[in-house]
């Protein structure tokens, strides 16, 4: 890319053509306010808040609809510039309904930020306000405050770019325009949840967050949306200080974080609201079923009664047990499964990635539902069984007297009848779960595992690019990370897996898979890498 | 020394069924299509005009000629020409004369035009409201096709062009080249940033020329008489004549074809009949985006620059006449009110000061005003001047700050007297 020279407030800086000014002052730290540019839409240069002084124009310029060319020379910080903010605002402020106090983008508001900082003036406003709108249930996710919009028509262009639908629309004129749906056509499209996002004000709000919690008492960490093989990149916004809030729910909302190579600014409805099984029918303590139903069991007592089972099995025959796993386990997951499992001298492991929705687009999503069909085709080699179909197949016909799954949901993939029918010579199933679904009540042993949420990790995304997920709180009531559950089994058996944590993992993950070569999190990074043979 | 009074537009005005074919081609009409079509290059004929100094009358007085030139040759996509006829602008209504009483002197202008940039497809952008000149246009469109100086293969040449009348959707702001633009291509009225201009991307994402109706009527008789000639009539670059339309406190108000630079005073006293009703108090000279001259200002040549010197602007040279009976306050807040309804919407300055000002007014005029209200108004035209999208918000501001600091007085009785005095000293007489 051709670069030109910009004097930003008098730093000299490189820029790459094509760049506008609001993209060039960052380079310098200069951050230009501005409500209606976002960098994955067009550029509309409607609010009028980006303006700069640029050398040779008489009039300030919008710096979102002024791109870079060599010599320019660009002031930010001029009185003129202030004022010109100050402007902006005041008129911006003319209708708004100053409700911060109920308004959940409170906190994390463009124009409150601005009027921190730019604004600031004595209110000279007697007239009435404009009265619109307020708290419109426009679709199944998203609520329109029509009285806080600043009218930067952001939503309407991400529905015509980016979703491809017109669902949302500018009507009226002048300062009785407002933003609203088409009649009684709902803002109903599977992306729909973003406009949340880049709605620079509280005027598009998340239904599903309203008046959960205040925005500043949340915490934010980075991680992978388990919900398809694109792994888009995600913030998990969480809060466990005030459990009076949000009826107990630690995850509050997840949030699209940005990767240019995976995801852009966006995510889908589907992993953004899916991700409530976090808190949600979670499996609390280790389980053993007895005379048809379940009764709980102390860690120690599960660990000891497995740990006799699979030692005289494979005493006498490691080819009686086969193993399940699932492409939603980490890597690290998969890994220790693996190790863990030959180490006993078992072969039959394999991994299901069937999944009855198929549902997918030509944008985001995927139709592999599992966030890490590549770590585990990666991982899980040299089986005994070429499929899960054969697993459960040799299951049928008697293979098997143990069946050890982790975190694959068989029935919901298969079918009950199928499963039923397989598992009907297997005379002990043990289940590693985070959530109850419609294999848990077939098992014997029910282990309590943790989710995406409360553990570290990487994926491997369709394309080959390993993420790395981050733990957001530790796993519910008793669980435990899949990995972890394995070690201490190992330990129960006598056998010492020397991992204490992923870091431990991955190294020896590294060492031993040509794929993962000299891999660390440092050099994973927060956007990710492309794997070896996957460029 | 007497001068005969020229006429290039109206020049047909009188005659019988002027808006007939026959009747234009009887007075020499077309010859100037033939000439260019048959005689000249397209350069040639874009040379002409750039010598003839016509600057655009819609508005912004652009030079025509430049204008063209700014559309790339080397493109190989479409170039269109936008005829605009929305004529929204208050006081301003030439246009429609030229097109219900000579339409085919514009058809010819479009055709020249077009000839000259290598267009082959034309819309006339029109005002919704302009019934007869819209069927008048449909006709004449007809029977030029029929006579082949419009259609394929105009008079034999490899040169061909169709013209679409295209109905407005009843916005001032659709009247602005770009929103223009955007309603054409059946979005709302909503002004494009610039750049790019039309010119280089306009409509349907093809280069574009948009031109005032009677900027492309001058076209014909720049070819048939040379760009040197129309130079020669007007004053220093800005040729030829110019449709003035006076309304208001005249006793005859009426559109006046008169050189470009003659004075207001001629146009007032000697054509349009003195003022009627009382003392002449005010004059905006082009339309009411132009800023108000008071009596005392008016002694100004209607020129682009003359006008521009004496701190307005020709704009379209929409004349509005105001006695001294006539409130200013609520002349103020007429056009306040006018600029708050017909803003587009999306210009946060544009927007909000617009009905912030015309709510400010109101309480004015309903004896509620402030003694701060006249600087609070005041101190929005910087927030406001030349930081919009388009030149509405320019627009808005001319009015309101010449009002306001021309007639204070007037601004402030309302304000502490709750009353208007104008009012109060009609009533005493
Ligand atoms: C708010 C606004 C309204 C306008 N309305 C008209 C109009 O009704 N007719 C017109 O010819 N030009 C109008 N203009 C000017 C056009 O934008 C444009 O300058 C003109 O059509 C160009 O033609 P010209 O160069 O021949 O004057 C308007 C401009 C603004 C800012
Ligand atoms: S609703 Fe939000 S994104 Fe849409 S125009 Fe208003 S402020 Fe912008
Ligand atoms: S200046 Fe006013 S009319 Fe022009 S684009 Fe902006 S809001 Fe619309
Ligand atoms: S961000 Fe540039 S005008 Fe809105």
């Amino acid at each position: 890319m051709e670069k030109v020279k910009v004097k930003i407030n008098g730093k000299t800086v490189q820029v790459e053509s094509g760049k506008n000014l609001i993209q060039a002052a960052r380079l310098v730290g200069v951050e230009i306010p501005h409500f209606c540019y976002h960098e994955g839409l067009t550029v509309a240069g409607n609010c009028r808040m980006c303006l700069v002084e640029v050398e040779g124009e008489p009039k300030l310029m919008p710096a979102c609809a002024t791109y870079v060319r060599e010599g320019l020379t660009v002031l930010t910080d001029t009185m003129k510039v202030k004022e010109a903010r100050r402007a902006v605002l005041e008129f911006l402020l003319v209708n708004h309904p100053l409700d911060c106090p109920v308004c959940d983008q409170s906190g994390e508001c463009k124009l409150q930020d601005y009027y921190m900082e730019h604004g600031k003036y004595e209110s000279r406003f007697r007239e009435k306000k404009i009265k619109r709108q307020k708290a419109k249930r426009i679709g199944p996710h998203i609520v329109l405050d029509q009285e806080r919009c600043v009218l930067c028509t952001i939503c309407i262009r991400f529905c015509r770019e980016i979703v491809g639908k017109r669902q949302l629309g500018l009507f009226s004129r002048g300062d009785y325009a407002c933003i609203d749906i088409f009649d009684i056509q709902p803002y109903d499209n599977i992306y729909s949840g973003n406009v949340a996002d880049i709605c620079p004000v509280g005027a598009l709000t998340d239904g599903d967050f309203r008046f959960l919690c205040r925005a500043w008492f949340l915490q934010s960490t980075e991680s992978i949306c388990p919900g398809c093989s694109r792994g888009c990149n995600i913030y998990l916004h969480h809060q466990e200080n005030k459990r009076y809030l949000g009826n107990g729910r630690r995850l509050f909302r997840v949030k699209p974080r940005y990767n240019p190579d995976v995801n852009k600014w966006w995510i889908c409805d589907l992993g953004r609201y899916g991700c409530t099984f976090i808190d949600q029918k979670r499996i609390h303590e280790p389980q053993k079923r007895q005379n048809g139903s379940f009764i709980p069991v102390s860690w120690n007592e599960a660990y000891f009664e497995i740990a006799q089972l699979l030692a005289s099995l494979t005493k006498r025959d490691s080819s009686s047990i086969g193993v399940i796993l699932s492409p939603h386990l980490t890597n690290e997951d998969l890994f220790v499964s693996k190790e863990f499992f030959t180490n006993l001298g078992i072969t039959d492991i394999h991994f299901s990635a069937v999944s009855p929705d198929l549902y997918h687009d030509d944008f985001l999503i995927k139709e592999d539902k599992f966030p890490n069909r590549k770590g585990a085709e990666l991982i899980i080699t040299n089986s005994g069984v070429a499929s899960t179909d054969e697993l459960l197949e040799k299951a049928k016909n008697g293979a098997y007297s143990c069946l050890f799954i982790i975190g694959q949901d068989i029935v919901k993939a298969y079918g009950e009848e199928h499963i039923l029918q397989c598992l009907k010579k297997v005379e002990t199933v043990i289940g590693q779960f985070s959530n109850e679904n419609q294999t848990t009540p077939l098992v014997n042993y029910l282990l309590p595992a943790a989710t995406f949420a409360e553990k570290c990790g990487s994926f491997i995304n369709f394309e080959g690019r390993i993420q790395k997920i981050k733990q957001a709180f530790s796993p519910l009531h008793q669980s435990k990370i899949d990995w972890q559950i394995l070690v201490e089994l190992a330990k129960e058996m006598g056998k010492i897996m020397p991992y204490n944590n992923e870091q431990d993992i991955l190294k020896k993950l590294s060492k031993e898979y040509k794929h993962f070569e000299s891999l660390d999190y440092q050099k994973i990074g927060m956007h990710g890498l492309k794997l070896n043979g996957n460029e | 020394m007497a001068k005969e009074p020229i006429r290039i537009l109206t020049k047909n005005w009188d005659i019988k069924n002027s808006n007939t074919i026959e009747a234009y081609i009887k007075n020499g009409g077309y010859k100037a299509l033939e000439k260019a079509i048959k005689q000249m290059n397209p350069e040639q004929v874009m040379d002409e005009v750039k010598k003839s100094n016509l600057r655009g009358r819609g508005g912004a007085g652009f030079p025509a000629g430049v204008k063209w030139g700014f559309v790339p040759k080397d493109s190989d996509k479409l170039k269109y020409l936008c005829v605009n006829a929305d004529e929204g602008e208050p006081g301003t209504f030439k246009d429609r004369y030229i097109m219900t009483l000579d339409p085919h002197m514009l058809l010819e202008g479009i055709a020249i035009t077009s000839y000259a940039v290598g267009i082959s497809a034309a819309y006339i952008y029109i005002r919704n409201e302009y019934i007869e000149s819209i069927a008048i246009l449909k006709t004449a469109i007809q029977e030029a096709k029929a006579k082949n100086y419009l259609g394929a293969s105009i008079l034999g040449s490899n040169f061909n062009l169709e013209i679409y009348v295209h109905r407005g959707a009843g916005a001032y702001i659709a009247g602005e080249e770009t929103g223009l633009i955007e309603s054409l291509e059946g979005k709302r009225a909503m002004p494009r940033i610039r750049p790019p201009f039309p010119a280089a991307v306009g409509v349907f994402n093809c280069p574009t020329v948009v031109n005032n109706v009677e900027t492309i009527a001058c076209v014909p008789s720049i070819i048939e008489h040379g760009g040197e000639w129309f130079a020669g009539i007007g004053v220093s670059k800005d040729g030829g004549t110019k449709l003035y339309a006076v309304s208001g406190h005249v006793n005859n108000p009426g559109v006046y074809e008169l050189p470009v630079g003659t004075s207001l005073q001629k146009i007032l006293y000697e054509h349009a009949g003195g003022i009627k009703g009382g003392e002449l108090k005010a004059v905006i000279p082009g339309g009411i985006s132009a800023s108000v001259l008071a009596a005392r200002e008016c002694d100004i040549a209607m020129d682009c620059q003359s006008v521009a010197k004496a701190g307005s602007m020709l704009g379209s040279a929409g004349i509005i006449v105001m006695n001294n009976r006539v409130c200013m306050v609520e002349a103020l807040f007429n056009i306040a009110e006018f600029y708050a309804e017909e803003s587009c919407g999306q210009c946060t300055p544009c927007r909000s000061g617009s009905h912030w000002i015309k709510n400010i007014l109101e309480r004015i005029l309903h004896g509620k005003g402030k003694t701060d209200d006249l600087e609070i108004m005041l101190s929005f035209i910087p927030g406001i001047m030349g930081r919009t999208i388009c030149a509405f918000g320019d627009a808005l501001c001319g009015p309101v700050q010449s009002f306001i600091t021309k007639f204070r007085d007037e601004f402030e009785y309302h304000i502490i007297e709750g009353k208007c005095n104008i009012r109060n000293k009609l009533d005493i007489l």
